[in-house]
């Protein structure tokens, strides 16, 4: 069984399309210097990042090639790792 | 002209508390409907949603939502991928939307009274999308499995079994009973938010997503995906009111909430997500096992959450462990067995290549869970299919309304959790239930289960009695998913040796 106790890595878990390749290559972009870790899944990636993860969104559009909002994030993310901040040019993923 | 920051103004927006002049604060959030704990005012309104959408952009992005879902659902219409599905996928979709579509309602109703009940502005602004997105995903998944009804009479039950007594819903409403419908809004919210959502949800959301994205159900995958975009955002109304109840000294009642919703879900979704993933999911396009789920989503994920957030790990987390292993298995048994009682086809899913997947993923399956299907698969074998089936009915917990099940075959042993109250014998499936039952047992002594039912006389006597009690017409009987072919696996294996 995992272990619960283990250092806290956090972020999105995203449904495997379009915006969610954008998502990856966003959060290695904004968060270089932590420890990333990409799970592939059937149907989607699990993104996680070692102790807080930024998602900006301005770093997906460009990723993207066109202009993305916290809607446009929500609807391609089921599910997450971490105590979530949004607001409205980025989500942090918090681990305490 | 540049637009302010959604944070520049969000908290002014949504600011709608007010000191009364009419009537008393108490007559407003009278303690039964809104329990605060005694905790201040001042400290419920620091609560700050996590999570922040304005509601034109939340009615935007649902929209978005609905239309990738539908047009999914429409472009793969022409594909007759239901109609060309296995016994196996049908199983599972029947069992899915017949009792998780009409849950929906249930979560919807109680983030209405948040809504109203909520001692903060942020609480109430955040159930208010809570309650619309929970009758999305009832009028979602009504919708999407009553497009089966048109192959399969079994799919009326995605609303009809709602309406039943019949013993599934019998056990499953009274979960959502104890934890959305019979509390206040605070507790509710905690433990149908946290409990509930932010361990449970994802399993059967996304995980069997891979599952249905493996087995090439799209239009599904896609469904219950879009349903988890919701109760990712939602659920995070937990995190502030605990964060509020432990700055609060009020970690120890926080605590409960979680531990009693968290185990009355478990058991549910032990039986919807693990006979879904370890049975009723064709083997070839399994994921993971309910176990490898498990410790991702609810052992790792869910537990790291609950420590972080300050609270501590239920303080059955090693039953749980053991409960993972087995529980599900067992009640796959007693759906297989009892299967007139469901009333979709259980499958057995034991043939002799998902045997050996099972012993796999489970070490030791052969020895316990196997030893029961090798007397149902020889008793098949040999035509007597009457000896498949028990001529008792089974005993069930008086807490989770689910079968009593031990360990079995080299494993054997036997579950004792009972209790006598008021002249009447309580059983329980586990210390877990009885746990949850002795904290209360005023809350909890009045509730009759299926079997409770049959010996105080409530369902008819008669050979149809218990049918007719439960909404199940002689056609509404469950029967084997294959009609015993699956049989057929172990028949090669024998000739090949003879």
């Amino acid at each position: 069984m995992a272990n619960v106790n283990e250092d806290r890595y956090v972020g999105p878990v995203m449904r495997k399309g379009e915006i969610g390749d954008a998502v990856i290559e966003a959060i290695q972009e904004d968060n270089k210097g932590r420890d990333i870790i990409i799970e592939e899944h059937e149907s989607y990636f699990r993104i996680k990042v070692e102790g807080e993860c930024l998602l900006r969104f301005e770093t997906v559009g460009d990723m993207l090639g066109s202009d993305v909002a916290s809607s446009d994030i929500e609807s391609a993310m089921p599910a997450f790792e971490g105590f979530i901040r949004v607001s409205t040019d980025q989500i942090r993923f918090l681990s305490k | 002209m540049a637009m302010l920051k959604m944070e520049d103004w969000y908290d002014l927006a949504r600011e709608t508390s007010w000191t009364p002049s009419y009537v008393r604060v108490d007559e407003m959030f009278p303690k039964p409907m809104s329990n605060d704990f005694d905790i201040p005012i001042s400290e419920w309104e620091k609560f700050d949603e996590p999570y922040k959408i304005s509601y034109r952009e939340y009615v935007r992005m649902q929209r978005d939502k609905d239309v990738s879902a539908y047009s999914v659902k429409a472009a793969l219409a022409r594909s007759k991928f239901f109609e060309n599905a296995s016994p196996h996928w049908k199983a599972l979709l029947a069992l899915h939307f017949s009792t998780v579509g009409w849950s929906e309602f249930h979560s919807a109703s109680c983030f209405a009274r948040q809504s109203r009940f909520g001692r903060s502005p942020g609480m109430r602004n955040m159930a208010t999308f809570g309650t619309l997105d929970e009758i999305r995903h009832g009028q979602i998944q009504i919708f999407f499995g009553y497009e089966f009804l048109k192959h399969d009479a079994v799919f009326d039950w995605c609303h009809k079994s709602s309406k039943t007594e019949n013993w599934i819903p019998i056990s499953l409403r009274h979960a959502l009973d104890d934890i959305c419908h019979t509390r206040d809004a605070t507790t509710a919210a905690i433990m149908l938010t946290v409990g509930f959502e932010q361990s449970f949800t994802n399993l059967q959301f996304v995980a069997l997503s891979a599952d249905a994205a493996k087995c090439g159900d799209h239009t599904f995958a896609t469904m219950l995906t879009s349903v988890q975009t919701d109760e990712a955002r939602h659920a995070q109304i937990g995190e502030p009111l605990v964060r509020i109840m432990c700055a609060n000294g009020k970690k120890e009642e926080a605590q409960k909430l979680v531990d009693i919703a968290f185990w009355r879900m478990w058991k549910q979704f032990s039986v919807l997500s693990g006979v879904g993933m370890d049975y009723y999911t064709p083997i070839e396009h399994r994921e993971h096992s309910l176990k490898e789920f498990m410790e991702e989503w609810v052992i790792g994920q869910f537990g790291r959450s609950v420590v972080a957030l300050g609270l501590d790990l239920p303080w059955y987390w090693d039953e749980l462990h053991k409960d993972i292993e087995s529980f599900h298995h067992a009640q796959q048994i007693g759906l297989y067995v009892y299967r007139a009682l469901q009333w979709w086809r259980p499958i057995a899913g034991v043939s002799p290549d998902e045997r050996e997947w099972l012993e796999k993923k489970y070490p030791g399956w052969n020895e316990s869970y196997g030893k029961c299907w090798d007397v149902v698969t020889e008793n098949i074998r040999n035509g007597d299919l009457e000896k498949t089936v028990p001529p008792v009915p089974p005993l069930v917990c008086n807490m989770c309304g689910l079968e009593v099940a031990g360990g079995v075959g080299d494993h054997w042993h036997p579950v004792n959790y009972n209790l006598e109250l008021d002249g009447r014998r309580y059983h329980f499936c586990s210390s877990v239930c009885k746990w949850i039952f002795e904290e209360e047992p005023e809350r909890y002594k009045g509730h009759t289960s299926i079997i409770d039912r049959v010996l105080d006389g409530t369902v008819p006597p008669g050979p149809d009695g218990l049918f007719e009690y439960m909404g199940q017409s002689e056609a509404e009987r469950g029967v084997d998913g294959y009609d015993y072919e699956w049989i057929d696996g172990y028949n090669v294996i024998r000739e090949a040796a003879e």
